[in-house]
């Protein structure tokens, strides 16, 4: 049976746009979310975000003039920066000629950029839609970022966009490990990002599941597991991974960041407990049990859960579901961290994005801090050990990491990460 | 005869579209937009709204369907009695 390599990574995250940066901020538990002037001048609840700061020059210096021209929005951008660092970092040729029949790339996000949209209405309001020039389609079109990613790099096998809500980066990467897997690729870019914008975040607002509570204090703003989390905090960015047939990376002499060994999604069909927006703990429960039988470990392997974990009355829920699944409790539960108490939501991103750290985590030997969670939720801390959800970073060596999302429409996906040997 | 100012002001406008700098400097009243200067023909469209900004005017749809060589851009602009 083939086995599926991650050989190259890339990121563009509110608290790093690369991945030294990255590394180095989660490593510290250095937070991303910063006071947004815009969302306040526009009435929002939550004046805080999760917005990368990004480098034009380098979409400047790979994309042609005439293309770079024609970029607008973010969620391309967030898209392009992630690909090019993860190729790259993968030791690939960036001067591709030729069509590679035997690269693929499958990057979602969750909703197409509505920065973009806004043009596009705007043109239309104004009564002038002959005149907003010819590149709205393809940057607007969900697979906007597969097309400007296979513009840089010359894919010739599957290319296609994936869309699933707050699981949309886990479930890129999952299809693109069973491209691989099945022999119908050898190499995949694959990831997700969303648009860093008021426009997507005003929907959650609307909601009123955002956090209003803690508008002068950004970094303390994103609390998961905490007795105090107020909401969610919204962001944007974007992750890419290459992913590779081991036997192909060897054979190119690539460095091996981690063996992905499996992985599960579904859906809980929106009944029993699961919503729209709530999911039914049976299909999380089963997802992650079918996410170890598809790796082929046992549920004692599991060093660290890198949980989806939003700041909101769902992570106790979660952290039950986790508990149930994997049969372990106490002190034999695994550790468990939240990404998002750093960077926050990132919607389309934060699957793709908190794979990525969770790889990082698996390569580096530790175990980044859950800021903001000094006064632990007291059902959490009912259910497991205080020290299992750490504060402070761990240096620990690590073999397995499971990563879950899990998202509106009452859909989830499962990642087993484990260390390369 | 070519109009040199008008030639150099349509080079200078067509530029941020070509990505060759070769293809610009061995611009020609003959070259063709797509096939010499490597124009992707979905965005003519961005170039004539390019002159439309600069100098004021509207290309009709039936001047952009001629609109083939760099010398028909500078006949469009004329009849449209652009002056640089």
């Amino acid at each position: 049976m083939r086995r599926v390599v991650i050989t190259g990574l890339g990121v563009v995250a509110p608290n790093g746009n690369n991945v030294p940066t990255f590394l180095d901020s989660i490593k510290k538990g250095k937070s991303g979310i910063r006071f947004n002037p815009d969302s306040e001048k526009h009435n929002f609840g939550s004046h805080v975000a999760g917005i990368p700061v990004i480098d034009e020059t380098i979409l400047e210096n790979y994309f042609p003039k005439s293309t770079y021209k024609g970029l607008k929005g973010t969620s391309i951008k967030y898209a392009a920066l992630s690909g090019i660092e993860a190729f790259l970092d993968a030791g690939l040729d960036m001067e591709r000629k030729e069509t590679d029949w035997r690269m693929g790339c499958i990057y979602g996000q969750a909703s197409s950029d509505l920065l973009v949209a806004k043009d596009i209405i705007n043109g239309v309001n104004k009564l002038s839609p002959r005149r907003m020039g010819s590149r709205y389609v393809s940057l607007y079109m969900t697979s906007g970022p597969c097309a400007f990613l296979t513009q840089l790099f010359a894919f010739g096998n599957h290319v296609s966009a994936n869309s699933s809500a707050c699981t949309t980066g886990s479930d890129s990467i999952l299809s693109a490990y069973q491209l691989i897997k099945s022999g119908s690729a050898d190499r995949m870019l694959t990831g997700s990002c969303e648009a860093a914008s008021l426009f997507s975040w005003a929907p959650f607002e609307g909601m009123r599941i955002t956090n209003t509570r803690s508008n002068e204090h950004p970094e303390k703003a994103s609390r998961p597991m905490s007795a105090s989390a107020g909401g969610i905090v919204l962001g944007g960015g974007a992750a890419a991974m290459v992913l590779e047939d081991l036997e192909t990376a060897q054979k190119r002499g690539a460095k091996i960041y981690a063996e992905i060994l499996g992985g599960a999604s579904n859906s809980g069909g929106q009944r029993g407990s699961g919503t729209m927006t709530f999911p039914n703990h049976e299909g999380v429960q089963k997802c992650i049990s079918q996410a170890i039988h598809n790796a082929n470990i046992s549920s004692k392997d599991v060093d660290l859960i890198c949980g989806h974990l939003t700041a909101t009355e769902g992570d106790k829920v979660e952290v039950s579901n986790w508990m149930s699944a994997l049969e372990r409790s106490g002190n034999d539960f695994p550790f468990i961290n939240s990404l998002k108490s750093m960077i926050g939501h990132c919607l389309g991103a934060a699957g793709s994005i908190e794979c990525l750290a969770a790889v990082l985590q698996l390569h580096h030997n530790f175990i980044h801090p859950n800021i903001n969670c000094e006064d632990l939720h007291s059902e959490i801390e009912a259910m497991i050990p205080r020290n299992k959800v750490p504060t402070t970073k761990i240096d620990k060596n690590l073999n397995v990491i499971m990563k879950a999302n899990f998202g509106f429409g009452d859909v989830n996906c499962c990642l087993v990460f484990k260390k390369f040997s | 005869m070519k109009d040199e100012k008008l030639f150099e002001k349509v080079k200078e406008l067509l530029a941020s579209n070509i990505d060759d700098e070769s293809l610009i400097q061995n611009m020609e009243l003959d070259s063709s937009l797509t096939k010499d200067l490597d124009i992707n023909s979905a965005y003519i469209i961005d170039v004539v709204l390019d002159f439309e900004e600069a100098f004021g005017i509207e290309i009709s749809d039936d001047m952009v369907t001629k609109m083939e060589t760099v010398e028909d851009i500078m006949n469009i602009l004329k009849s449209l009695k652009v002056t640089v």
